[in-house]
């Protein structure tokens, strides 16, 4: 991997986790998504946001980073250069993609109790798996693969334009 | 500096094919090469084999000469050709030589000559066609050649070859003549002392001998034949065991009539000669290439870089064990291994993957995405000012087959000159392109050239995959570096080792 390509996945993942773990609990905090129904609101606000987010968020995050990598990792070390051979690699983007999509079912059905703010937090889950799976896949996949998740040649070219 | 390379007989012709492979790796200067060709047999198989060899240099030097010369030597000298004078050319007679000297005028106006002329030739060798040239008999090659007089030649193309030689003069560019063939046979054992001597001849008449170097490469006995069973025992036409015989009379009459001629001469000859198919002439006379023809281009070239500044010195080239050839056995190896090898690596490159790779997305549609290393050869957008290129063009298409022409080409003639009998080349393992219009395994890459003590960690990083990635991340450094020109020579460049 060039190390532009590493700073790019460290870069995005950074962003990522700020978001996750600083920028949407802050929004869930304020009362901006969602107010509970009860006595004290800021307050299970707050429990919720520091016990149910967090662990729905950090299974999220862990799973779109594991993917992350692992696709880096799988695709440095691919010896494929045909585009038959190619074309079998957006399979596997796919495939890998399916784990942190899968994630998301898991964190707000199960690590999440609260029935409210499922919708939002899917909504907020998948902007974030775009940037963490999708983006950082999309500008930092090596070598010969690199046009191999969607769009990644559209975002390469405007990524090089906005270097130039 | 232009050289001038008069190639005489069939084996002047493979000389000629071979310098033209050497050319095309970028072993000759970045100047004008001008080949002629000197052969009664106009229809010579090898004649043929060496005009398609500089056709396909010719139409591959058109499309991929421009550009950076240092960075890509692949094509940078420009080869024109005379093409073909012969002897017989527009004579209205019969192709014999009773006919060429008038025998039945002279035997009646001067009965004492016309007794001679029946002494020196049998009525067979009198009567006989020379359509396909002077039969491995140098006693009738060297009565035509002696009646051809440059002076009175007006006809193309010495009139032209004679002009261009007295224009280079002129402009202060010192011209070298090189002529080369076999001292064996007839065409080249008879026209090449003559040729030359007529040359300098002229050269001095017009004042200008001594700006001009003149060389000549004598192949000695290289290749044998056995007469078929059949054949008329009394018939004309060559015999292998007369190439000694016809050797030894060619260096006696150079050794006494022609040494002043030539500012340089090279002499190559092999002891194991070579088994090639009997043949008369014409089309069936076609010789695949010998190993001591890449020595003849080598020759050539050493005679354009290297001007002999003393007199009468004797440059000696052998090889380490006789039956083997290595690339320790190579004169400036350090020049010339590098150019064949890298030449090598993109003809088998370009047939193995690029080429099938080219058509099959052609084939398949808009799938360029999936050969990212394609894709900045053929730009969406015309930005930095070029013109939109698209792997469909024609233009793209055309040139697609004039690089692999000129890479099975290559390739098929490293293969033959490495099937010499009896020899152990070791250059390149030539299985690996044993049949460079078939399918080619891309994973044998890095096991083309021959190595004693391959180095299995360099094997291992050498492959097509990695050469891709490359250029994939190569960075251009001109706006026409684009298409499949720009492909290719980027190609060229990535496989130098």
């Amino acid at each position: 991997m060039k190390t532009g390509e590493i700073i790019r996945v460290i870069v995005l993942s950074l962003v990522g986790a700020i978001l996750m773990f600083v920028v949407q609990p802050f929004l869930y905090k304020q009362g901006l998504i969602w107010e509970p129904d009860v006595q004290n609101p800021e307050a299970a606000l707050e429990s919720w946001a520091s016990d149910e987010y967090m662990a729905a968020a950090t299974f999220v995050f862990g799973a779109s980073v594991f993917s992350t990598i692992l696709w880096c990792v799988l695709t440095a070390k691919s010896t494929a250069h045909r585009p038959d051979e190619i074309k079998h690699w957006i399979l596997w983007w796919w495939v890998l993609g399916l784990v942190p999509i899968l994630s998301i079912g898991v964190a707000i059905g199960l690590l999440n109790q609260i029935e409210e703010v499922r919708l939002s937090l899917a909504l907020f889950f998948v902007l974030d798996i775009l940037l963490l799976f999708w983006l950082t896949t999309a500008t930092s996949t090596p070598g010969l693969l690199m046009y191999t998740p969607p769009l990644a040649h559209q975002m390469r070219h405007f990524l090089l334009k906005f270097m130039e | 500096m232009t050289i001038y390379i008069i190639g005489t007989g069939g084996t002047g012709a493979k000389c000629v094919e071979a310098l033209t492979r050497l050319a095309s790796v970028g072993l000759f200067p970045d100047q004008p090469i001008k080949t002629l060709f000197v052969d009664a047999d106009e229809t010579n198989g090898n004649l043929e084999r060496a005009r398609s060899s500089l056709n396909i240099y010719d139409k591959c030097y058109r499309l991929v000469s421009s550009g950076d010369k240092d960075q890509c030597p692949w094509m940078k000298t420009k080869i024109e050709s005379f093409d073909l004078w012969s002897p017989f050319t527009g004579l209205n007679l019969n192709k014999d030589l009773k006919s060429f000297f008038n025998y039945n005028t002279i035997k009646q106006n001067q009965p004492a000559l016309g007794n001679l002329f029946d002494i020196l030739y049998t009525k067979d060798e009198q009567q006989v066609s020379l359509d396909v040239g002077f039969r491995g008999r140098p006693a009738i090659g060297a009565a035509v050649m002696s009646q051809v007089d440059l002076d009175r030649l007006d006809r193309e193309p010495w009139g032209t070859l004679i002009k261009n030689i007295q224009s280079d003069v002129s402009a202060g560019k010192a011209p070298k003549v090189f002529l080369c063939g076999s001292i064996f046979g007839g065409t080249g054992a008879s026209g090449l002392p003559t040729i030359g001597r007529l040359i300098a001849n002229k050269l001095n008449r017009l004042n200008i001998k001594e700006k001009i170097k003149i060389g000549c490469l004598f192949l000695l006995p290289y290749f044998g034949f056995s007469t078929p069973p059949g054949e008329d025992t009394d018939g004309v036409y060559a015999r292998s065991e007369q190439f000694l015989l016809n050797t030894e009379a060619a260096l006696r009459y150079y050794v006494t009539q022609a040494q002043e001629t030539f500012d340089t001469v090279y002499l190559l000859g092999n002891e194991n000669l070579s088994r090639v198919k009997f043949s008369i002439g014409k089309n069936s006379q076609r010789n695949e290439a010998h190993f001591l023809e890449a020595y003849a281009g080598l020759a050539a070239r050493h005679f354009w870089l290297h001007t002999p500044t003393v007199e009468n010195r004797v440059v000696l080239i052998g090889r380490d064990r006789i039956g083997r050839l290595t690339w320790n056995d190579l004169p400036e190896r350090v020049e010339i291994q590098p150019a064949l090898v890298n030449g090598a690596r993109f003809a088998y490159t370009w047939l193995a993957e690029i080429n099938p790779e080219l058509t099959e997305i052609m084939n398949r549609g808009n799938e360029a995405v999936l050969a990212p290393w394609l894709l900045k050869f053929f730009p969406k957008s015309s930005r930095r000012g070029n013109d939109k290129v698209q792997l469909s063009d024609l233009q793209q298409q055309d040139a697609i087959k004039i690089i692999s022409n000129w890479c099975q080409d290559y390739l098929r003639w490293l293969y033959d000159i490495h099937q010499c009998e009896g020899e152990q080349i070791q250059f390149f393992v030539p299985n690996t392109f044993e049949n460079p219009e078939g399918k080619l395994r891309q994973e044998q890459l890095a096991e083309l050239v021959f190595k004693d003590n391959p180095d299995r960690r360099s094997k291992a990083r050498d492959t097509i995959h990695n050469l891709k990635k490359k250029l994939q991340s190569y960075r251009q450094d001109t706006a026409a570096n684009v298409g499949v020109v720009g492909l290719a020579r980027t190609l060229y460049v990535l496989c130098k080792q």
